[in-house]
């Protein structure tokens, strides 16, 4: 070969390897596969969210969907709304079977069984399996194994597991101190100290939970299970007036009663983070997930004051619910592959990340582990949440059933009338009675 | 009351020599065209729904379930009158709410008539400001009422302290809840009655009160003897218009309690919503809804024979 | 007699004044709170004096959702108004003229049913036609609460424009129509306009119905409001900030329109 033509070849190999090179280590942005993986393959489509209000919808997610929308091309509406209207929102659009939602957010101990039964959930096992539909980076084994349960409905995968919770003890560790009392272990020593600390001239309480019908029963769950109770027993029907959910109907009433603050029968999860952020509360026990809340200064005053612990064991030792939201296609959807693009980039590795960054529990083990999250939330926030997992009851907040807003409502009812005062075993009769009437309507 | 059908303006009207055949023909039916638009409307939007709905009651339907509806009869009338324990307790809570809210709107409301129909300084920026509470948009309202009713750092259990009563809890105890809610309610809807008492008074004939005063009436006496047997169908105009929208009554209940604490605060209005958009249950919904309405309608028949009477 | 007389007139100020403090502490109430921070809002008890803060209404002001929602509210009120005084003021001026009583009690049903009753069928029909979180269907379920008010009040209107006028109009040639249109309309211009006031007003205001018909495209201020108190922790420096920025609009169109809406309610009640 002529010198000048293998100067040529070289020069254009180099030049090709060069323009390769380049091409292969460009870092075109987040969540970006290499190779073969074609974000844009659905360029031009429109998807609609509809979302339940969270610092990780709020927050994470929608300031970052202009990235998405370069990446794939794909439009995004990402409708928030808070918990209740959410669900009724999502209700009715779905209903209408109009195809108007292309994916949503469910909590699976609360939607999950009538989801399904409605056919609202796009399974999406398939999409996953599907290299031409999911990005290699996905990787779905990186979630925790009970969190891929919790989204797993009759045997369906339905969604993405976003943020798992479990119920942790909050407690202000400077007036522990400041009284020399130690973290309760048990509920008698709970209650205890919930009555000690509680110093009604200054306008202090010793403890603080949900008290508004319907959302107060999720934090009753803890209270039933401690003394050995369930929410149904092994025929699915209610098991309300069995003696250990009476007790802790009657414990949990008495201690909102006795040692929480005025109002207590209208306080929702928001107001309980707003109790204890402004430092009005000694104790509090409700979700994990407030702990980004409470530890940044600019929203509590008693950041980098709180403790936490596993919530007080019963003799039937200490038990939460675990439950997590979960991101979903929508069956109804007219472009589900767009949507399924969308999920799986929300719950992609980096934006996990992110999430985790914020101090948002993440479902992911390879965020969960990272160094930015074991780093930024209280050591002690994680050696609880830890603890609390292996004994926790997957997706067990309310009674796992199909007709759930009805179901809690009833039940709420009976939270309310044991804080006022009425005889707990009364209560747990009538919503016992209630409760099996709805679920031989509905199921 | 003048109309357009004297003998005169018919005999003008047919006499017309000019108009092309279409403005005729228009002419001669418009009595038929005028309200046609304004009646397709109200059809399309009201009467087809409300027929629909009644049609759904004699169905049992979740819907989200697969199952389309399914006929049932009266199966839901006999459950809501019968079997429902949250039925009853609604029912009774908004006739409860509904009385105390006409009686305390109608006597606040001829009261604050009275003094409005007097002439002083200041009296037309009295009238509008009147006026405002009734024009706040209901919502905003009964969110800044929550906050001076907050328990623990609300403005109006300060002021209590500052009369020497007891703190209340408002809206956070089922005992205090409807008078708290009546609170706010009697707040936002007293103009109305205001105004309409302020009508009715403006219209009272001059003769009887000059009489009285000739009679050397005490002002009491006027007021039981000669106002109010003259203004008797004034308020039942107000009564009625603040039976129908208490019986309805929806914004302020669902936005400051949701019916809680509890059921202590559910109305019928909100039970039915709830029914309908938390449960999903609308064949049931649909029943609740066609009693709701035969109620709401019941009531204000009533009260209109009451005020043909009255005349 | 003096005396009693001097007793009486102060009387009178002190009930005034006191009927007037009870109907305007709440509005007070939200404009100052509008301006505090949340510490002096959680400080018991209140406080009078504090250091004024723009800081709330810059929050809500700022995001610039709120005045999309703000827009909306705006569109669906004008919007939905327009339309019943399209639809509306030929039927009232024929209820008024031609004493059409059945069309009247059509109109009080439509007063009496709860809104809840059309909300199921209206969602199932507009989702069907693809209409949902649609500006139309928004107004058009408005109207259901805006027509019957408008003709009701115009039916008073035009009961004031005397039949003489319109008779002179006939025998010198006008089509009925025509007497409607050149003579009956422009005299009843001011009824018009209080007609539209409230309509908007109302529309404005309108809760339920937004709820569950508008989507995002179209939310409007109540529901958005509602959203903004849940997710924010109750932040009541926003809150009452919000709520001033809702209800100012509304108030001020009263303020201007004050004696054309004492007419027209009353009108409408005492006749209808």
């Amino acid at each position: 070969m002529p010198r000048s033509r293998r100067l040529l070849i070289a020069v254009l190999l180099t030049a090709l390897l060069g323009a390769g090179s380049t091409w292969l280590l460009a870092d075109p942005g987040p969540a970006a596969a290499q190779g073969a993986f074609d974000w844009k393959r659905f360029s031009g489509k429109q998807v609609r969210f509809l979302v339940n209000s969270h610092d990780w919808t709020n927050e994470i997610i929608r300031p970052a969907i202009p990235e998405f929308e370069q990446l794939t091309g794909i439009k995004v509406a990402w409708e928030i709304y808070p918990e209740d209207q959410f669900r009724q929102k999502l209700a009715v659009e779905m209903v209408s079977g109009s195809g108007s939602v292309d994916g949503f957010m469910s909590l699976t101990s609360w939607d999950g069984l009538r989801f399904l039964k409605a056919g609202w959930y796009e399974p999406i096992q398939k999409y996953i399996a599907n290299p031409a539909l999911t990005s290699p980076q996905f990787g779905f084994d990186d979630f925790f194994p009970n969190t891929r349960q919790i989204a797993t409905v009759n045997g369906q995968l339905i969604g993405v597991p976003l943020y798992p919770e479990v119920q942790l003890l909050y407690y202000r560790k400077d007036v522990f101190k400041a009284k020399n009392m130690a973290v309760p272990q048990t509920m008698e020593e709970w209650e205890e100290a919930a009555k000690k600390l509680t110093d009604k001239a200054n306008n202090f309480y010793g403890f603080v939970s949900r008290g508004k019908r319907s959302a107060a029963v999720y934090t009753l769950a803890p209270f039933i299970f401690n003394f050995g109770g369930q929410w149904l027993d092994k025929d699915g029907q209610p098991a309300l007036t069995s003696p250990a959910a009476v007790k802790g109907l009657d414990t949990y009433g008495r201690m909102l009663r006795e040692s929480g603050p005025p109002g207590v029968v209208n306080v929702h999860t928001y107001e309980v983070v707003d109790l204890m952020s402004q430092g009005r509360v000694a104790m509090a026990s409700d979700s994990s997930n407030w702990v980004s809340s409470f530890e940044n200064p600019s929203k509590s005053k008693v950041a980098g004051q709180l403790g936490y612990a596993r919530i007080p064991r019963g003799p039937a030792g200490s038990h939460t619910p675990i439950i997590s939201w979960a991101i979903s296609v929508s069956a109804q959807s007219k472009n589900k592959e767009a949507a399924w693009y969308f999920v799986q980039w929300a719950t992609s590795r980096e934006m996990v990340l992110r999430q985790a960054k914020a101090k948002i529990p993440v479902a992911r083990e390879s965020a969960w582990k990272s160094p930015e999250f074991q780093g930024s939330l209280p050591k002690e926030w994680l050696a609880a949440f830890q603890a609390t997992l292996p004994d926790g009851y997957p997706n067990q907040a309310n009674p796992v059933v199909v007709a759930v807003p009805e179901t809690r409502d009833v039940i709420g009812a009976a939270i309310v009338a044991a804080i006022e005062g009425q005889p707990a075993k009364d209560a747990a009769d009538k919503a016992q009675k209630a409760v099996a009437e709805i679920i031989k309507k509905t199921q | 009351m003048a109309t357009l059908t004297t003998p005169r303006a018919d005999a003008a009207a047919r006499s017309r020599p000019r108009g092309a055949a279409v403005e005729r023909w228009i002419d001669r039916h418009l009595r038929w065209l005028l309200p046609a638009p304004a009646v397709a409307v109200l059809l399309l939007l009201m009467v087809f729904p409300l027929v629909y709905t009644a049609y759904l009651s004699l169905h049992e339907w979740y819907a989200s379930s697969v199952l389309g509806p399914q006929f049932v009869g009266f199966q839901n009338y006999v459950q809501l009158f019968v079997r429902d324990e949250r039925f009853w307790p609604a029912f009774l809570t908004t006739l409860i709410f509904t009385v105390g809210s006409v009686v305390l709107t109608v006597v606040l409301g001829l009261g604050i008539a009275h003094l409005l129909i007097r002439i002083f300084p200041g009296r037309g920026l009295a009238r509008t400001l009147v006026l405002l509470p009734m024009i706040a948009t209901p919502v905003a309202m009964a969110l800044v009422w929550m906050t001076m009713m907050s328990p623990t750092i609300g403005v109006l259990n300060w002021l209590l302290s500052c009369v020497g009563l007891p703190p209340s809890a408002w809206v956070s105890s089922p005992r205090s809840v409807i008078a708290a809610l009546l609170l706010v309610e009697t707040w936002m809807w007293t103009p109305m009655t205001t105004l309409i008492c302020l009508a009715g008074l403006a219209a009272l004939p001059g003769e009887p009160f000059e009489s009285a005063r000739v009679d050397g009436a005490s002002a009491r006496q006027v007021f039981w003897h000669v106002t109010l047997p003259l203004l008797r169908a004034t308020l039942v105009v107000a009564a009625l218009f603040r039976t129908i929208d208490a019986l309805k009554v929806f914004d302020i209940v669902y936005v400051m309690t949701e019916g809680g604490p509890g059921f202590a605060s559910e109305t019928l209005n909100l039970y039915v919503f709830q029914t309908s958009f938390k449960y999903l249950n609308l064949g049931y919904a649909s029943a609740l809804i066609v009693v709701f309405f035969t109620l709401i309608a019941g009531a204000s028949l009533l009260l209109i024979r009451v005020r043909r009477s009255a005349w | 007699m003096r005396a009693g007389r001097r007793a009486r007139r102060l009387g009178f100020w002190i009930l005034l004044a006191a009927s007037l403090a009870f109907l305007l502490f709440p509005l007070v109430w939200m404009a100052l709170g509008s301006f505090k921070t949340q510490v002096d809002f959680m400080a018991y008890p209140p406080k009078w004096r504090f250091n004024p803060t723009l800081a709330n209404y810059e929050k809500v002001l700022g995001g610039s959702d709120f005045l999309r929602f703000a827009l909306n509210s705006l569109i669906i009120a004008v919007g939905s108004t327009l339309l019943s005084l399209l639809v509306g003021t030929p039927a009232a001026y024929g209820i008024a003229r031609y004493r059409q009583t059945r069309l009247g009690l059509l109109l009080l049903s439509a007063r009496m049913a709860p809104g809840i009753a059309f909300l199921i069928p209206w969602f199932i029909l507009f989702s069907k036609l693809r209409m949902i979180d649609t500006y139309p269907a928004v107004m058009l379920t408005h109207m259901v609460v805006v027509l019957p008010l408008v003709i009701w009040v115009l039916v008073g209107f035009f009961e004031e424009v005397p039949a003489e006028l319109e008779e002179a109009g006939l025998i010198d040639g006008c089509s009925r129509l025509s007497v409607l249109a050149r003579i009956a309309l422009p005299l009843a211009r001011p009824g018009l306009v209080a007609t539209a006031i409230l309509g908007i007003i109302s529309s404005w205001n309108n809760f339920i119905f937004s709820l569950v018909i508008a989507g995002n495209n179209t939310r409007t201020l109540p529901v958005a409001i509602f959203n903004f108190v849940s997710y924010d922790s109750l932040n009541w420096g926003g809150l009452t900030a919000a709520s001033t920025v809702i209800t100012l609009p509304v108030l001020v169109m009263a303020f201007f329109v004050q004696k054309h809406i004492v007419r027209g309610l009353t009108l409408g009640a005492l006749k209808g």
